[in-house]
């Protein structure tokens, strides 16, 4: 049975850690294993962690305002280290930048208020679990 | 048979009689519980009120404070309007400042950018995506003259969300006062410096536990020598209830928190409680569940006056009055239909009032968002003073006092608060909790447990889980200009070079001597650090060398 | 995608990548071809949930030098409902990810004992083939796990909160007798310090009835503050020494190797339980009893022996002789498409097949006739019937016939002129309600 392994991690040095938390238990109680990273991570840190997981997906909570550099920044190093794994991004994201994250190629992007339940189809869909 | 017989008779008549039968008919649409689990009866009578009403409510202004901590509460005085604020650079929010004062606030709350509440100059690797933008970049002293240029910070009273910084940043505010020619003690405000509720929910921390509990103690300590008028620390359960905690855990860990700093204020410097729990104040949230919050804010208020009597033997009544500012629970926002959060503060506002708050913030509705606009931020105050000056709420003081379903309700909190802090107390206080990561799973659960509720259905929340509306955002939101970081990283770069260098290196050296020194209180060697024009980073950077940083223990 | 044995290459040059990939096969059951020249140091880490594990590690971490190879195993409990792990360890130690010198990887136990399972020590045997020079297997700290790292980890420190009098005496049981070093948590308060004395006056009284060369070592430690660090990894570091110089070291990895035997079979064990739902269905409908279905859960393998035939003249006669012998045996079922009559007699994992013909006419009459009573034919269980038949026409051997509904699913045979006179069937078992 396959087990894909995600990465939750909060992106930044916000340490609204809520929704992250939320959501990493949610994924663990629904079958995935879930690596928390914590608070306070670079984009390379994410990165690093992905590659030493051998993750199928990454989360990424922000909730500074500083998502399009940081976001641009792990998709930088993502492709630099030749990872090409799926990025979902929640937090407060103003509509437009939603877009501009989309265009950078993350894979979703989540605003408070989005159900457990859809995030968990969209991972379930985006690391091959039927 | 006495009068309490007499109504217990005719209740249970009316059960059986009115209530069962009804509820056959017309069964209760949903179960109605408490956020902290209480079942809720579908009605309060003389029947639930326990204990003798001078011994529990008494008069306001009177131990134990139940009905107010002020003899006249709003009739002579209302709450400080407060709104939290603060982005980009000084030059931004000191013009924000401008504008809330030209509509009717009456008391400044600074928000500061996450590398300064976390000691990273703005030009850090880490800290520049950060810089001004969820709050304003103060990482030096010349910032801090600007953010209050042309305020008159002599008289008006000023609030600091800063903690892991708060020495630095407070003495940034002596400095500029005195460079103004006012004295330190003439200065009146807050900083937050609670650093246990970082630990537990706001994860801005920098130092080990013991380390920081050492530093916000010594500013504890100092002001309360040095600044009678200034409020030394604000313990937060703000933050607790935003990271998911109930209104109860929010309350406990709250009090646990302030037996803590207490306990370390009298250990640490041999101080008599009266001579400094006057300074200590608090800060709560309010959701949109008006009667709980209400009574959460009467039971905190008690509970605390029989702490600082009974268990720390106070004398002065000034040392038993908890003096809080509220703010509108920022998770309750939707980002769904935002308009809606206009009505879910204004309900959230009048708990704060109803509860005797001594400041409020309301959130602006955009917030679920982005930071508020001019507009929103207006709008936010628009609604403490539709409540102050047109509702009426303010006439009478503790308007609710009496209600059989308040003082019930408030009775519950307070026994289920005393159940927390009892255990806390076993575990050794909450330093020991926090270490052992405590607090942090208890709230963990509770936030789990609350979006499993929203999931199901269990708990409301108009726009996401009702009434839904497939909608396009048409509001206009806030944009932090790209412009102020440079405008930060240049005056801290020019701020490096103008500084008297030999100076500055004495400070910084006798600041190192000083962290490692157990016994000696820091704040004076941070605050000649900072009048030597030693940046935020620099001075944070010397006592992490010393003291380490912190790694949280595993929440689950 | 690269191979394994490209993957083992880069692995062998500290590729991070690599042996993140490899460590994902080892988990998903490939067997790696990995010979293990001992050169790690594997540290078992164990001690009560909370006791501060993970931030120890991060402490020693932190201050080994960058130029020696450190990996990090932390593992972590899978829910045994939903299968699923939160795996929260990490957050302590994420400063370190960058580090070159530096590997960390989360497991789940996923298996059914929720200790360490298979993955655990091929993973072990990956990163000391990678050349790590430390690792540190960070346990759950709860239950079978915390038995199983003696056999994996060349030392094992246990990690002790502060505690009660009473509270020691409980984990004594068991924790305390597997200890090489102990770490008393250090706090300036008191419990810190009676629960210091406690473990020296247990380590004693170890010593005298262990007779060891090593001599368990109580050392206060603050990983929190960072107290008492630097002692610790010269304890380490000598005990290590020690070990290369005993042959211990090599000795060590005979018991990795029986352990991962053992964990291999949990392993395949848990697979054959998910992967036989029909079992578990013929169980409920009566079909099996619990114990034969167990029984076969050992044999789930494909292709398997599935039984073997005897031709008899007098099937009542053949099954009473088994049933004497203290054998299982079935009701005798009649199969018109074979032409017979069958017992099924149960051993272990396989059975021996009771066939008498139906009618002069029938393929196993005619076999009496020819070659007496004796063997007729044997069986294997093969996953899917038709996958197989293309292997054996791919073989050049001959199939009998189409496959047609058997005894206990579809078969066909093997025609024995092509197979060195063996005649030999293929069976593919179904479920009921297929």
């Amino acid at each position: 049975m396959p087990r894909p392994k995600v990465i939750i991690a909060k992106l930044g040095l916000d340490g609204h850690d809520r929704g992250a938390k939320v959501i990493a238990r949610a994924l663990a109680e629904a079958g995935f294993e879930v690596v928390y990273t914590g608070i306070r991570q670079t984009p390379s840190q994410v990165v690093e962690t992905a590659i030493q997981e051998d993750a199928k997906l990454i989360g990424i909570s922000i909730l500074s305002g500083s998502h399009l550099e940081l976001v641009g920044e792990l998709m930088r190093i993502m492709k630099e280290r030749g990872l090409n794994i799926p990025v979902l991004v929640g937090g407060i994201i103003p509509p437009e930048d939603r877009d501009a994250l989309l265009k950078m190629g993350v894979a979703g992007v989540y605003g408070p208020g989005t159900p457990l339940r859809e995030i968990i189809d969209i991972v379930k869909k985006l690391t091959g679990v039927s | 048979m006495s009068s309490v017989d007499k109504v217990k008779e005719k209740y249970d008549e009316w059960v059986r009689e009115f209530l069962i039968p009804t509820l056959r008919k017309v069964p209760e649409w949903r179960k109605f519980v408490s956020s902290f689990g209480t079942e809720i009866k579908p009605l309060y009578t003389p029947l639930d009120l326990k204990g003798d009403y001078l011994e529990k409510l008494g008069f306001p202004g009177e131990y134990p404070f139940t009905r107010g901590i002020y003899p006249t509460m709003y009739r002579s005085r209302l709450w400080t309007f407060r709104e939290y604020s603060g982005f980009g650079s000084p030059e931004d929010t000191n013009k924000r400042y401008k504008f809330l004062i030209s509509q009717g606030q009456t008391g400044l709350s600074v928000a500061f950018d996450l590398p300064t509440q976390l000691g990273l100059d703005p030009d850090h690797e880490l800290a520049y995506p950060e810089v001004g933008k969820v709050g304003v970049s103060i990482p030096e002293v010349v910032s801090m003259g600007i953010l209050f240029d042309g305020i008159d910070i002599g008289k008006i009273t000023t609030s600091f969300t800063i903690n892991a910084t708060a020495a630095e940043i407070l003495s940034m505010y002596i400095a500029v006062a005195e460079s103004r020619g006012i004295s330190k003690a003439a200065l009146d405000g807050t900083i937050q410096n609670d650093i246990l509720k970082e630990f537990i929910a706001r994860n801005l921390y920098i130092y080990p536990p013991l380390h920081s509990m050492r530093y916000a103690v010594d500013i504890i300590a100092y002001t309360a020598k040095n600044m009678p008028k200034w409020h030394p620390i604000s313990i937060s359960g703000y933050h607790f209830r935003e990271a998911g905690a109930t209104a109860v855990q929010e309350v406990a860990f709250t009090l646990a928190d302030a037996i803590e700093y207490t306990n370390w204020v009298i250990n640490r410097w041999k101080m008599n409680v009266d001579d400094f729990a006057p300074g200590l104040s608090f800060f709560f949230a309010a959701t949109t569940n008006l009667f709980e919050e209400i009574a959460k804010f009467r039971a905190a208020r008690r509970l605390y006056a029989k702490i600082m009597k009974e268990r720390f033997g106070a004398k002065k009544l000034e040392s038993m009055k908890m003096k809080f500012h509220v703010q509108t629970s920022g998770a309750a926002l939707t980002a769904q239909q935002p308009e809606v959060n206009l009505i879910r503060t204004t309900i959230q506002a009048l708990a704060a009032v109803l509860g005797g708050a001594q400041s409020l913030h309301v959130n602006a509705y955009d917030e679920a968002l982005a930071l508020p606009t001019e507009r929103s931020v207006k709008l936010a105050l628009r609604v403490q003073q539709v409540i102050a000056y047109e509702s009426g709420v303010v006439d009478s003081i503790d308007p609710l006092g009496g209600s059989y379903y308040i003082e019930w309700l408030t009775d519950t909190i307070e026994e289920e608060v005393m159940k927390i802090i009892d255990y806390v107390d076993k575990l050794g206080g909450m330093t020991k909790a926090v270490e052992i990561g405590y607090p942090q799973r208890a709230i963990a659960e509770s936030a789990y447990q609350y979006q499993k509720m929203v999931e199901e259905g269990k708990i409301a929340v108009i726009g996401v889980n009702m009434f839904r509306e497939e909608e396009e955002l048409h509001i206009e939101l806030h944009k932090v200009d790209p412009v102020s970081r440079e405008r930060s990283i240049r005056r801290i770069r020019e701020v490096r070079e103008n500084r008297d260098k030999e100076a500055w290196g004495r400070a910084l050296d006798e600041l190192r001597r000083a962290a490692d020194k157990e016994d000696e209180n820091i704040f004076p060697y941070i605050l000649n650090a900072v009048k030597a024009r030693a940046t935020i980073g620099e001075i944070s950077g010397t006592l992490r060398e010393v003291w380490g940083e912190y790694k949280p223990p595993s929440i689950f | 995608m690269m191979n394994i044995n490209e993957l083992l290459e880069r692995a062998r040059n500290w590729d991070k990548l690599a042996i993140a990939k490899l460590i994902t096969m080892a988990e998903e059951g490939v067997e790696l071809p990995i010979q293990v020249v001992r050169r790690s140091h594997v540290i078992g880490i164990t001690g009560p949930p909370g006791s501060g594990k993970s931030t120890l590690i991060y402490t020693m971490a932190r201050k080994i030098p960058q130029d020696r190879k450190v990996a990090i195993l932390t593992i972590d409990p899978s829910s045994p409902f939903t299968g699923g792990s939160f795996m929260g360890n990490r957050i302590r130690m994420q400063e370190l990810t960058s580090r070159s010198n530096i590997y960390i990887r989360s497991m789940a136990t996923r298996g059914i004992r929720g200790g360490l399972n298979y993955a655990t020590i091929a993973a072990i045997n990956i990163l000391e083939y990678a050349g790590a020079d430390y690792i540190f297997l960070e346990t759950v700290g709860a239950g079978q796990s915390d038995t199983d790292v003696k056999y994996v980890a060349d030392t094992i420190l246990v990690l002790v909160p502060p505690l009660s009098g009473d509270e020691i005496q409980a984990l004594k049981s068991g924790l305390m007798e597997i200890g090489d070093i102990y770490v008393v948590s250090k706090s300036d308060n008191q419990a810190s310090e009676s629960t210091y004395r406690d473990l020296m006056a247990m380590v004693d009284m170890m010593k005298e009835i262990k007779g060891d060369e090593w001599r368990p070592v109580v050392l206060k430690v603050s990983g929190l503050y960072g107290y008492g660090v630097d002692e610790l990894l010269r304890v380490i570091d000598g005990r290590f020494m020690e070990l290369m110089k005993s042959g211990k070291l090599d000795s060590a990895l005979v018991g990795r190797r029986v352990l991962e035997m053992r964990l291999y079979a949990y392993d395949l064990l848990e697979k054959g339980l998910n992967e036989m739902k029909d079992l578990e269905r013929d169980v409920a409908s009566g079909k099996l009893s619990p114990q034969d279905a167990a029984r076969r859960l050992f044999s789930f393998s494909k292709p398997r022996l599935d039984h073997v035939a005897v031709a008899v003249k007098n099937i009542d006669d053949a099954a009473r002789k088994f049933k004497d012998l203290g054998f299982r045996v079935s009701d005798p079922i009649i199969v018109e498409e074979q032409g017979v009559k069958v017992v099924m007699v149960y051993l272990g994992n396989t059975k021996i097949e009771l066939l008498e013909p139906l009618g002069p006419e029938t393929t196993v009459a005619k076999f009496i006739e020819k070659r007496g009573e004796g063997i007729h034919h044997i069986a294997l269980e093969v996953g899917n019937i038709n996958e197989f038949i293309e292997k054996v026409k791919g073989a050049g051997l001959t199939i009998t016939g189409e496959p047609s509904r058997g005894a206990e699913g579809i078969v066909t045979f093997i025609h024995p002129k092509s197979l060195n006179g063996v005649l030999l069937e293929l069976v593919q078992h179904l479920s009921l309600n297929e």
